[in-house]
């Protein structure tokens, strides 16, 4: 026999070899090689999915932070310029309170003073009324009521002040 | 050329029995820790294999046929491929024969053509329906006498697909027995090592192209008959 032979035993044979093969390929080799390709294909999907969604989350924090932030400023913002009001008003009622407190003081020495002054000069007045009715009833030795004539002093002693 | 229904030759049945267990235990190398994550030296060669054929078949044929399609050629690719390569090896012979390749046997490659044939009339069958598979044979291009262009087409087909892989592999080891057998001297020696050597790396590439287009073409007549619309 030579290589050209063609013989009926040696082509089944090589079908047999072909399909044998095939078979304890597709048993022993092909599954466990095709099921490790597709876990590690639906491995790579599944991480892939994760990281969207942890990349989902990761933004919504993060935009959930930047809200947070701008609204703090915000009402850093807000607290500051109310407080500068308050301040403000604050200081503008305690000027007010101080005017006012110094307008009364003011008013109260000058009353008081006018007072005094009153007070000061109405003893003179009677003093001076009383020494004139002494020097008079003594000049003119003459038995007058006291009381009449301190009033007629006084009433001149009146007319005399306003006329000045 | 002779044909035997009766004979049988032991050394290309033998050497194929050599191939198929090299392919397994390829095979089962491939798989014996089989990782999920990145795979790495026998894995990975097996699964660049896998995923070529799934390629290249999902390129071709239709989906339903696609899987059981490409394990079939990868199967014969890397049978083709051991059994072409097995000429190359320094491996002693079987008797008087020292043809290693299974392949340069022509009662291989027949064998498998006629494999592909009957397999090519199946799919025909499965995806077009007896009708149309009758029609594609008898009625096509030409009504009645289309038979004998289609007859002529479909015996050539397995025919030059057994030669063409039969004729590389035998001619490539001949020739490489050439250059190892030349006469003693200082001539010889060079010769076979500067020509030996080319005619091994171009032999290697012959081998892995032949399989591969035996391969590829058995895909392709497949796909075609699986194709409603040819």
């Amino acid at each position: 026999m030579s290589t050209t032979s063609l013989t009926a035993g040696n082509m089944i044979a090589a079908i047999v070899q072909w399909l044998i093969l095939l078979v304890l390929l597709r048993v022993y080799v092909y599954k466990p090689l095709l099921a490790a390709m597709q876990r590690r294909k639906d491995n790579i999907a599944k991480q892939i999915q994760d990281a969207d969604i942890l990349r989902e989350q990761a933004q919504k924090l993060h935009d959930e932070q930047q809200a947070l932030v701008r609204s703090a400023r915000d009402d850093a913002k807000t607290i500051i310029a109310a407080a500068r009001r308050e301040g403000e008003e604050q200081a503008k009622k305690i000027v007010e309170t101080a005017q006012r407190e110094a307008n009364y003081r003011q008013k109260a020495a000058l009353e008081e003073i006018q007072h005094e002054r009153d007070l000061a000069l109405s003893e003179i007045r009677g003093q001076v009324a009383d020494l004139v009715l002494m020097a008079t009833s003594k000049l003119l030795e003459r038995d007058i009521r006291e009381q009449d004539q301190h009033h007629l002093v006084e009433e001149f002693l009146a007319e005399a002040g306003s006329l000045q | 050329m002779n044909f035997s229904l009766t004979g049988f030759d032991w050394p290309p049945f033998i050497w194929g029995l050599l191939a198929m267990a090299v392919v397994f235990g390829f095979g089962l190398l491939a798989v014996r820790r089989v990782s999920t994550a990145v795979p790495s030296g026998s894995q990975n060669i097996m699964e660049t294999a896998l995923e070529t054929f799934q390629d290249l078949v999902g390129q071709m044929a239709p989906p339903a046929l696609a899987p059981n399609l490409t394990l079939m050629g990868l199967t014969l690719f890397l049978l083709l491929v051991v059994s072409n390569i097995l000429g190359l090896l320094p491996l002693p012979g079987i008797g008087a024969r020292w043809i290693h390749s299974p392949t340069a046997f022509l009662s291989m490659p027949a064998g498998l053509a006629l494999w592909i044939f009957l397999l090519i009339q199946w799919a025909g069958i499965k995806y077009k329906g007896i009708g149309g598979f009758l029609v594609g044979w008898f009625w096509k291009p030409i009504p009645v006498f289309g038979f004998i262009v289609n007859a002529l087409e479909q015996l050539v087909m397995p025919v030059s697909l057994a030669f063409r892989l039969f004729g590389n592999i035998l001619a490539g080891e001949l020739v490489l027995r050439m250059t190892t057998n030349l006469p003693h001297g200082i001539g010889g020696w060079l010769v076979t090592l500067l020509v030996g050597t080319g005619w091994l790396a171009f032999s290697l590439i012959i081998s892995l192209i032949q399989a591969l287009i035996f391969t590829i073409l058995m895909v392709a007549y497949m796909s075609i008959q699986a194709n409603k619309d040819h």
